[in-house]
Parts: structure tokens; C-alpha cells; sequence
């Protein structure tokens, strides 16, 4: 549900962790380097699970859903509204490639076609496949050559992505940003095939969970094609577990109103 | 000159046999023009008539955009649906009219849950489909559109059973007003097909709705409809426009209305003449929110296939005036040709070949007239009689059914029809009658009495 | 004995017979350009939809036209095809794999849902008339660089893709640009492609311009696992007017095949059975050329019974001297109808040849009405503005035999009237 949240987790998680394993890690702008975040950051998420509750705030519509999610690394998760009312117990399930939706008015589960996968989820500026595409950015990228650069003052690194060429995503270039000092990352980059930037996610209000580490508890996905409307997804709690039920992630839960 | 014609008319009758066998090629060639040129205004109408009243309409009033953009943006909304009731209300030449939301909807057949909830592929199975739904107000729609008849007395797509429930199309009245989450629907039957679906059952549509919402809501099927777009038949699915726009936070507003009018080849100004109207009711806006499109600008196809037709009859039309030429023309030199000797007579008592000459103009001009007289009485009266009964034709190799045509009595038509066919029948009799007044002005009275 | 004396007769008063002769004539020739015609137009129709990517008869799995469900394939492809071609009558085939799908690209948030076709473009192409209106680009070519052994692997595995203008306007690209398709492969499970846009058509119909996009057929069946499997073959035919029979040529082909099992149920349909409103619409212009034809042939009849009568009186007198001489009235009326029998045969040869003439202009220049239809030049798809008439042996026979058998028949009448006379009243 959330893969791509949970996916840019564990990349800051991964960074987080490496904090210890070697923050002053020659800050040589090498290509290993940047596999290195990267994979950190993969092997950490394996076997791993978290869930929460989170606030989205769609900037287009003025409009804001609470929701409760689990999530289940590597493919599954569940995110269930709970306000506004009209649209408490409204449900997604991801399991796999599939998309399923409750719909609690009618009683009713319908799965997502894949041709809706690039359909905007719920309105917001995430689309479907965002939500519930493979966690893996290394799936479809090829890690670059880091960029040393500031922001606010602050060091970071620029880590550009490019596709590999069978991967059908469609942007023509990524760039995470990540600080240099403990690689908490600042902010993922997405690029048309012109070059110019299309849309951006930037992470703010870092906060220390239970187990040390330091998560973002502000996300904001703006459109930059679209005269910079967002997304911003403020998460309420959050808690990383060893793992959780699988029947969890079943479509019978996807209907209780839990 | 009066004088003159008096005598001209007079000549005619002298040999009633061959001024009647003339006169009657002459009538009869009025008449038949006429006829065909109603016919063909009433097989174009009937063509176009059949094409745009299955689905489209022949105006659509839509929001400014909606051609290039028809989502949920470019809505017109229930104030500005009122101003077209307004516009519309006492215009000439419009029939009914009728608003209609649409958007694309995902649907699925309502089943009950599979004994294990965990059974993927139980719900795999559950096909959603991705479905166009059309809210439509079922009394409106009954004026503007064939849908209504389309439905089938089967409620089931499966052809080979014999139990089908009874189909109909949906109720007038929304049967569940108090009850936002259900509905009453009539599927293509392709669709119904494709998700197993049959009369009595429900199923579930989710579509989006404004701010990026969705809407579901379940509807009970009561019929299933089969037009001859296979299109139409895969993907629609029909409900209460009223109940659709309130479930989707629109109340009131419509994506389109459709008219329909009495004269099909007069969209186009008629939704000149309407959007005139329309604008002319926010003088003050610096642009009309409203756009009138006629069929032709709705489908640009069919307009081609309409011009290509309308070029054909073109043609024909040419062809049909070079036979009556002909025949015309060689009717009326016969016949002028043997009175030769009593010209010859004639001359020989001293009438100037001049006076002979125009005699002869004038009399085949009197007999063109009277014959267009009666012809057209005949003709029109056969248009007005096919008009009601039309002209049933059996096809050939493919249809079963047969294919009616039938003229359609429009005075504009009537005229230019009529106005038409005398002149042609005018023309081509005094073509043929100059040949043998030439000849005959040359003619020496003996050689004309000798004439054989 | 009779003949010579009827075409003595004929010659006798030789402006009338000429002028009946080419009155019928003219006639004739009329109804000859007019068959010609109506048949040229008839066939121009139906060539124009084919063309349009319908092709004269499809197969399918049976229950694909109704349901149109993703799963519903035919099996063993590439020898169905082969089958196809080689049935008589057959000019060309092409295989179609059709997907239902969303589009996107990374210069506009647009997403568009549109209807893949997956083609070979070299098959697709020999028949169809989207070829002409590629604007920009290729008609599903691979992009550049695919073909080039040297060029890296990255722009090797590239696929392309061809859209309709609105839709890549809509999605701001361009040639080269890369895009985004999902779509629900067979077993339901989504696959997600991408492709580089070679091509760019521009049709003036939305359904192309806007919802569409035309792939490679291979590239398409590596991606979603589908194997030699095709929704949809489309056969064009060298003699339009033979479809259905060719249509029931390839149903026999098929279902005589090795592995014809193997192939699964295939349902061959003629296009009339694909697009059934367009049916309606044809068979309607069918019919109200068939009621023209009709009146122009009914118009002819007056004016040959017409002339006939008029030939008649007018050699009453001759007539009275020959049966008071002792002529018999069967001889008369015999006489007669021998001598409309010739002007029947002098007519058909003038009716014939001027008609060929005709038949030829239009068969080769056709008719020109652009100067006439307005705005035909972006309408696109269906628009020819030249009629071309056809010329086959119906054309031809079936006017004149018509119009022979009815020239006879008209004079019948008057003969008749003639053999009834009595001497005394002719002569007077």
C-alpha cells in the first residue's frame, strides 16, 4: 500500500544505520558509495514490517484522510481509512502485483485493473502504481555516480538513478538527495526526458522512533507539470516490527472495519 | 399573344391521341422526379435519423471544453442546465430534449463472498470491468433516443437458454430514492455477457467523482440493451441520471444534453440559432460557458459518410434527368415530326413557317405545363402516401428483415422538388421540339405535304 | 423472309428508326454508367472500412466480438495465418493482438486509456490505410538503434510505439519520447511496457487520434507471455464482392487442417457481422439505389411503349393497305415484333458502346466531386472524393437485357392493337 513510503523508508533507515557503520565513510563521490546507501538501505528492509497511522493531505482539493496501514515487506500491505466519515472503512490490499479495494458502503471488493494502475490513489498525487509498485528502487535503476552539493547549508549527496533499459518506468531520470553527514535523505527527484524536473518528494520533521532510528514524519509529493500542487502525507505513529500476521493481508481483513 | 396561345392550345387538341401519349410521358416523368426526389431526402433523413437517434442526437449542448476534455470538469451544472431549458423552450424545429451524465465507471457482478475469503483466485474470478455509465432521465429519454426501444425481451445474454427473465428498461421514477448506495441499471449486452450478469442480478460500479473521489454503489439490473454499435453493447450501462449525480457530489449537473429535432438537415443551423440563444443570456460574460454542436460536429465521421451519399444521389440524380432527356426529347421530335404534312398544309394556305415554328414551341410548352400539373399532383400524392406507409424493400443475402423507406413531406423540399422536376420535364420537351421547329421552317409546303 | 422485310420496313422511314434507336440507346447507356456506378460506389464503401483496419472478413475466437475478454486467444498463430493466405481469393492477412491500456508519459500527468493494437507492421501495413496518414515518423517502426549491432544493449531491447495525434499532444511527446503502457495481460496479472514513440498518425477520427496506439505484434507477445497466440486476423480480399464465399473457404480450410484442435474454435466473420450499424447504413444506400434504378427503368418503358404506339398510328394507314391486300393479322403483328426485335438489337449496340465508353471514363478517372462536398480534406478515414465506377459483366448484361426484353415487350402492345385493326378503319 504504502511500498512507496516504506520503500523510501528503509532507504532512510539504511542510511540511518550505516550512520554508525561508516558515517565518515571517506565521503569519496564514488559509485560504491552510492550502491553502498543503497543496498544498506535493501538489506535492511528484508524481513522486516512496520505499521502506523497516517494523515494525507491533498493540496488540490483541500482535502484530508486519516488512515491506518500494515505492511508486510517485501509486496504486501493494507491501508484503511478511518475519517472523514463518508469515506471510513474504505479499504486497499496489495498482494503481490494485484490491487484490491473495499468499498464498506456496498459491501463490496473489487480488484484494480492494471490499466488503472496509473490512475491517481484517491485522488492524491501518488498514483496506484506508486502505492504498489516493488519496493525495490534498484529493480528498475541504475545507481549513479553521487554529486557533492548544500542545502540550507547543509552538505548532501545527489545520487542520480537512471532507468535500465528494460524497465518500463517512465521517468527519464531520479535523484535522491541524502545529507552527507548521516545520510538522511532530503529528498527524491523525478525527471522527464527533457530534464526538467516533474515532480519531487521532499522528507522533513525527522523524529527518533522507539528502536533509535530516525524517521521523516512529513512527506510531500508536489507536481511540478501541474503548477505545483501536493500531497503531503503526515505520519501519526509509527512502529517497526519484526513482522506481522500474514493473514493479515488477506481479503477478509480487507473488510473488517478494525 | 393571348390570342396566340389560345390558338397554340387548340392545334394541341387537334390530334388527341398524340398530345395524350405525349402528355402522358410528360406527366409521367414529372411525377417519377418528383418521387424520387422525396424519396431521397426521406432515405438520407432516414439514414441520418437512424444514426444519430441510437445513441448520439442530432444537437448536443455541452460545457465549452467538454469536445476535447469530457470528464468531470467540464460539467454543466444544474443553473446551467436551466438556462438551457430556457433557450430551448418555444424553439422552432426542436422535438424534446434530454440530459445524460457520463463517465467511466468500473463494475463489477455482486456475488456472494467466496466460502474462504483467502481464495484468490475465487476473486481473480470476479471480473471488474471497465464500463462507461450514462445517467439518463428515462421519460426525456425517451423523446430524443431510440435506447429506450433497445432494449431486449431476454434478460440474459446467453443464447441458447430458454428461461430468461424478461427484460425492460429502467423505471421513470428511481426506485430507491431513500437509498443512496442502490440503484436500478440496464446493461449492453455485451457487457452483461463478459460479467455473467443477468436480469435480477446486481452489481457494483465505482466512478470517480469530483475533488478525486470515488462513488460505489450497487444497482439491480431489470434489462439488457443491444444497438448495432458492438461498442455501445460492450461497454454501457445505463441509470438514473439524477441519483448517479447526487452519488457523485454533482447534484443536478450533466455532462450533456441531447436534442432532438423534426428536420435532420437543419442541425446545423439550428444549433447556430441555439447557441445564439445561449449566449445571449450572459451578455455580460465575455465567453459563452455553452457550446451547440450539431451531429456533424459530434461525429465527423458520419458526416462524411452523409456527404458521400448525399454526392452519390448527386449523381444519380443527374442520370435520372439524362434518361427523361431523352426520352423526353425524342417523344416530343417524334411527335412533332409527323405533323410535317399538316404543317406542309398549312404553309400552303399561307401560314409563315415563323408562326408554325413558335406554334409548335408554344403548344409543347402549354402540354409540359399541363403535364407538370397533373404530374405533380400525382407525384406529391404519392410522396404523401409513402410517407406514412414508406416503401418496404426485402433484402438480399444477408438480412432478414426488410429495410423501409419512406419519404418525408417537408414544403421546402416539396418545392425545390417540384420547382425541379416541371423544369426539367420544361427544358428537355422544348429541346425536343426545336429540331423539328428548325426543320420544318426550312421545308418548302410541297416537301412538307410529301413528308413520310 | 420476315426479317428482311422487317428491317426493310425499318428503313423505310429512316429518321424515326434512327431517332427511336438512339432514344433507347442513350437510354440504355444511361442505365449502363448508372450500374456502373452504383456497383463502383457500392465496392468504394466497403473498401474504405476495410482498408480503415477492419479488412473484409476477421476471425476470432468465437466469443471474442462479444465479449472482447482479454484470455479469449487463437492458438497456433503463425500457421492459422499461413492457412489463411493460402486460401484462393485471399490478397492479404494480417494478425492483431489488442489490449485495453493506459498511457503515460513523464512530460504531462495525462493518462489516457487506449485501445493497443500489436501488429506486424510489414503484413499490417500492405493493406491498411492508416499507412497514409502517418505524419510523423514510421508506421510502427522500431526505434533507432534497434537494428544496429554496434549500438549499446540498452537501445537494442527498445520498443516502438505509434500514436494518434491528439493523444501524443495530450501527452506532450514527441518522436523519441518514452512512454508508459499498462495493461492487464492474460491471466489478469498488469504488465507494464515501455516504448519509444516512432510514429504519429493523423486520421481526423478521434477514435484513432485519441485512443489509440499501434505496437509490434512480437515485442507485445514477449512482454505479456502470450506465445503464437492472436486475438484477431484480418483478411482483405482481391474481389470485394466475393467475401462471403471466400469466407467459408477459409472456415472449411481451417477446420480440414492438421492440428486444426490445436488452433482452438476460430469463428470467421465477414465484415458485415464485425460492424453490423455500418451494415444497416449500406444496405439503406443499397436499397435506394435499387428504387432509382427502378424509376429510371420505368421512365424508359413510357417512353419506348410511347414511341412504340406512336410508330404504330402513324403507319396506319400502311398497315390498312397491307391487310386489305390480304396480309394476315398474325403476319402483321409478327412483322411488328420483328421489327422491334431489331431496334431492340440496334439500341443495345449503341446503348452498349456508348455505355463502354462510359464505363471507361469512370472506371479509370472516376467522378470528381470535390468541387461540389466541402471540408472533405480533414475528415480523414472514409473520404474519397473521386468515384470510381466498376466494370464487370452484370453492368453490362443486366441493363441490356433489360431494356431489350423491355423494348420487345413494349412494342408488344401496339402490335397487338395493330393485328386487331380492320382493314377499312386503317385506311381511312
Amino acid at each position: 500500500m504504502r511500498t512507496l513510503i516504506a520503500g523510501s523508508l528503509a532507504l532512510m533507515v539504511g542510511l540511518v544505520l550505516s550512520l554508525g557503520a561508516g558515517a565518515a565513510d571517506g565521503d569519496k563521490p564514488s559509485k560504491e558509495l552510492a550502491e553502498k546507501i543503497v543496498d544498506e538501505w535493501e538489506n535492511l528492509m528484508r524481513g522486516k514490517a512496520s505499521e502506523g497511522v497516517l494523515e494525507m493531505y491533498i493540496q488540490r482539493w483541500d482535502r484530508s484522510m486519516e488512515m491506518q496501514f500494515f505492511e508486510l515487506y517485501p509486496d504486501k500491505s493494507l491501508a484503511r481509512i478511518k475519517s472523514p466519515a463518508e469515506d471510513a472503512g474504505k479499504a486497499s490490499l496489495k498482494l503481490g502485483e494485484d490491487l484490491w479495494a473495499y468499498t464498506p458502503q456496498i459491501d463490496q471488493v473489487q480488484k484494480i485493473p492494471p490499466s488503472l494502475m496509473l490512475d491517481s490513489w484517491m485522488g492524491s498525487e501518488f498514483t496506484n502504481d506508486d502505492i504498489s509498485r516493488s519496493s525495490s528502487v534498484k529493480l528498475d535503476y541504475v545507481v549513479g555516480t553521487p554529486e557533492a552539493d548544500t542545502e540550507d547549508g547543509v552538505k548532501t549527496w545527489r545520487i542520480p538513478l537512471e532507468p535500465k533499459p528494460d524497465s518500463p518506468v517512465v521517468w527519464d531520470k531520479l535523484v535522491v538527495e541524502a545529507t552527507q553527514e548521516d545520510h538522511r535523505p532530503l529528498r527524491q527527484e523525478y525527471y522527464d526526458e527533457n530534464g526538467q524536473l516533474a515532480r519531487v518528494m521532499t522528507f522533513s520533521d525527522f523524529r527518533k522512533l522507539s528502536d533509535g532510528r530516525l524517521y521523516p514524519y512529513k512527506w510531500r509529493m508536489t507536481n511540478l507539470q501541474e503548477k505545483g500542487r501536493y500531497t503531503e502525507i503526515r505520519v501519526k505513529q509509527m512502529e517497526f516490527k519484526e513482522s506481522l500476521p500474514e493473514s493479515m493481508f488477506g481479503l477478509r481483513n480487507l473488510k473488517r472495519s478494525r | 399573344m393571348w390570342h396566340f396561345v389560345r390558338l397554340s392550345w387548340r392545334d394541341l387538341w387537334r390530334n388527341t391521341r398524340r398530345s395524350l401519349l405525349t402528355g402522358l410521358v410528360m406527366t409521367f416523368a414529372v411525377a417519377m422526379m418528383i418521387l424520387f426526389v422525396g424519396l431521397g431526402d426521406g432515405a438520407h433523413s432516414q439514414m441520418i435519423r437512424s444514426a444519430t437517434e441510437s445513441y448520439l442526437g442530432q444537437i448536443q449542448v455541452q460545457l465549452d471544453g467538454y469536445q476535447d476534455s469530457p470528464d468531470l470538469e467540464h460539467l454543466l451544472s444544474s443553473g446551467h442546465l436551466a438556462q438551457v431549458d430556457a433557450a430551448l423552450k418555444g424553439m422552432a424545429g426542436v422535438k424534446a430534449h434530454a440530459p445524460r451524465l457520463a463517465t467511466g465507471a468500473l463494475i463489477s457482478k455482486k456475488v456472494p463472498e467466496p466460502e474462504d475469503p483467502d481464495d484468490l483466485e475465487a476473486y481473480r474470478r470476479m471480473t471488474s470491468e471497465g464500463a462507461f455509465v450514462v445517467g439518463v432521465d428515462p421519460k426525456a429519454e425517451r423523446e430524443v433516443s431510440t435506447l429506450v426501444q433497445s432494449v431486449i425481451r431476454e434478460g440474459c445474454s446467453d443464447k441458447s437458454r430458454t428461461d430468461c427473465p424478461p427484460g425492460r428498461f429502467l423505471d421513470d421514477e428511481d426506485p430507491y430514492p431513500d437509498n443512496p448506495y442502490m440503484g436500478q441499471m440496464v446493461l449492453g449486452v455485451g457487457l452483461a455477457g463478459v460479467l455473467d450478469v443477468e436480469v435480477g442480478d446486481t452489481v457494483a460500479l465505482n466512478t470517480g467523482g469530483v475533488e478525486g473521489r470515488t462513488f460505489a454503489s450497487l444497482y439491480r439490473v431489470v434489462g439488457l440493451v443491444k444497438t448495432g454499435s458492438l461498442d455501445i453493447n460492450r461497454t454501457f450501462a445505463l441509470t438514473h441520471f439524477s441519483k448517479l449525480a447526487a452519488g457523485m457530489s454533482v447534484p443536478g449537473a450533466a455532462s450533456y444534453v441531447v436534442v432532438a429535432i423534426d428536420d435532420l438537415d437543419s442541425a446545423r443551423e439550428l444549433a447556430l440559432d441555439l447557441q445564439a440563444r445561449l449566449d445571449g443570456q450572459s451578455p455580460r460574460a465575455a465567453v459563452s460557458p455553452f457550446k451547440a454542436l450539431s451531429w456533424r460536429e459530434l461525429s465527423p465521421e458520419l458526416d462524411v459518410f452523409v456527404k458521400l451519399d448525399q454526392g452519390s444521389t448527386m449523381v444519380t440524380l443527374v442520370m435520372l434527368v439524362m434518361i427523361v432527356g431523352v426520352i423526353l426529347a425524342n417523344v416530343v421530335t417524334m411527335s412533332s415530326m409527323e405533323r410535317t404534312r399538316e404543317y406542309g398544309v398549312r404553309m400552303a394556305v399561307g401560314e409563315s413557317p415563323r408562326r408554325i415554328t413558335w406554334g409548335l414551341v408554344t403548344e409543347t410548352v402549354l402540354l409540359a405545363l399541363l403535364s407538370g400539373a397533373v404530374g405533380s399532383v400525382l407525384g406529391e400524392a404519392a410522396n404523401s402516401y409513402y410517407q406514412f406507409h414508406g416503401i418496404d424493400f426485402g433484402m438480399g443475402e444477408f438480412e432478414m428483415t426488410g429495410v423501409v423507406l419512406s419519404t418525408v413531406y417537408n414544403t421546402e423540399v416539396t418545392l425545390y422538388g417540384w420547382a425541379f422536376s416541371v423544369g426539367t420535364v420544361l427544358f428537355f420537351a422544348v429541346v425536343g421540339a426545336i429540331y423539328p421547329a428548325w426543320k420544318v421552317s426550312r421545308l418548302s409546303p410541297v416537301d412538307a405535304i410529301r413528308f413520310v | 423472309m420476315l426479317w428482311a422485310m422487317a428491317w426493310r420496313n425499318l428503313w423505310r422511314n429512316r429518321r424515326r428508326t434512327l431517332l427511336t434507336v438512339a432514344a433507347i440507346g442513350l437510354g440504355l447507356a444511361v442505365l449502363v454508367t448508372m450500374s456502373s456506378f452504383t456497383e463502383g460506389m457500392k465496392v468504394m464503401m466497403v473498401e474504405q472500412i476495410a482498408q480503415s483496419s477492419l479488412g473484409h472478413i476477421q476471425l476470432h475466437h468465437p466469443d471474442y466480438l462479444e465479449r472482447k475478454t482479454t484470455g479469449l486467444v487463437m492458438s497456433s498463430a503463425s500457421r492459422l495465418l499461413e492457412l489463411v493466405r493460402d486460401v484462393q481469393g485471399v490478397k492479404g492477412a494480417s494478425s492483431r493482438l489488442i489490449f485495453s491500456g493506459s498511457i503515460r508519459s513523464s512530460l504531462s500527468s495525462t493518462v489516457r486509456v487506449v485501445r493497443v493494437l500489436a501488429v506486424d507492421p510489414a503484413q499490417e501495413q500492405a493493406f491498411s490505410a492508416l499507412d497514409d496518414k502517418v505524419v510523423e515518423g514510421g508506421f510502427v517502426s522500431a526505434p533507432p538503434g534497434t537494428s544496429d549491432p554496434d549500438a549499446p544493449a540498452r537501445m537494442r531491447a527498445r520498443k516502438g510505439i505509434m500514436v494518434g495525434r491528439k493523444l501524443a499532444d495530450q501527452l506532450k511527446v514527441t518522436l523519441g519520447s518514452k512512454v508508459r503502457v499498462d495493461t492487464a495481460g492474460f491471466d489478469g496479472a498488469a504488465v507494464a511496457m515501455a516504448f519509444y514513440v516512432t510514429g504519429i498518425l493523423e486520421t481526423g477520427t478521434d477514435a484513432f487520434d485519441q485512443g489509440f496506439g499501434m505496437v509490434n505484434l512480437k515485442d507485445m507477445q514477449e512482454a505479456t507471455s502470450a506465445g503464437d497466440t492472436v486475438h484477431e486476423i484480418s483478411v482483405m480480399v482481391g474481389d470485394p464482392s466475393r467475401v462471403a464465399e471466400i469466407a467459408r473457404s477459409i472456415s472449411h480450410a481451417i477446420s480440414q487442417a492438421d492440428g486444426a484442435t490445436a488452433m482452438g474454435p476460430t469463428s470467421v466473420a465477414p465484415w458485415w457481422e464485425v460492424l453490423p450499424d455500418l451494415k444497416q447504413m449500406l444496405d439503406m444506400s443499397d436499397a435506394w439505389m435499387g428504387v432509382l434504378y427502378m424509376l429510371m427503368l420505368i421512365i424508359l418503358s413510357a417512353g419506348i411503349l410511347t414511341t412504340m404506339f406512336m410508330v404504330v398510328f402513324e403507319r396506319k394507314r400502311e398497315f390498312g393497305v397491307q391487310l386489305a391486300l390480304g396480309t394476315g393479322p398474325s403476319r402483321l403483328f409478327a412483322g411488328l415484333v420483328l421489327e422491334s426485335f431489331l431496334i431492340a438489337t440496334l439500341a443495345s449496340v449503341v446503348g452498349l458502346l456508348v455505355g463502354a465508353v462510359n464505363v471507361a471514363y469512370i472506371v479509370a478517372y472516376g467522378l470528381d466531386l470535390s468541387w461540389f462536398m466541402e471540408g472533405f480534406e480533414f475528415a480523414g478515414m472514409f473520404v474519397e472524393n473521386v468515384y470510381k465506377g466498376a466494370a464487370n459483366v452484370k453492368v453490362f448484361a443486366e441493363p441490356t437485357v433489360v431494356v431489350f426484353a423491355g423494348t420487345v415487350l413494349m412494342a408488344l402492345w401496339p402490335a397487338v392493337r395493330v393485328a386487331r385493326m380492320s382493314a377499312i378503319d386503317a385506311m381511312r
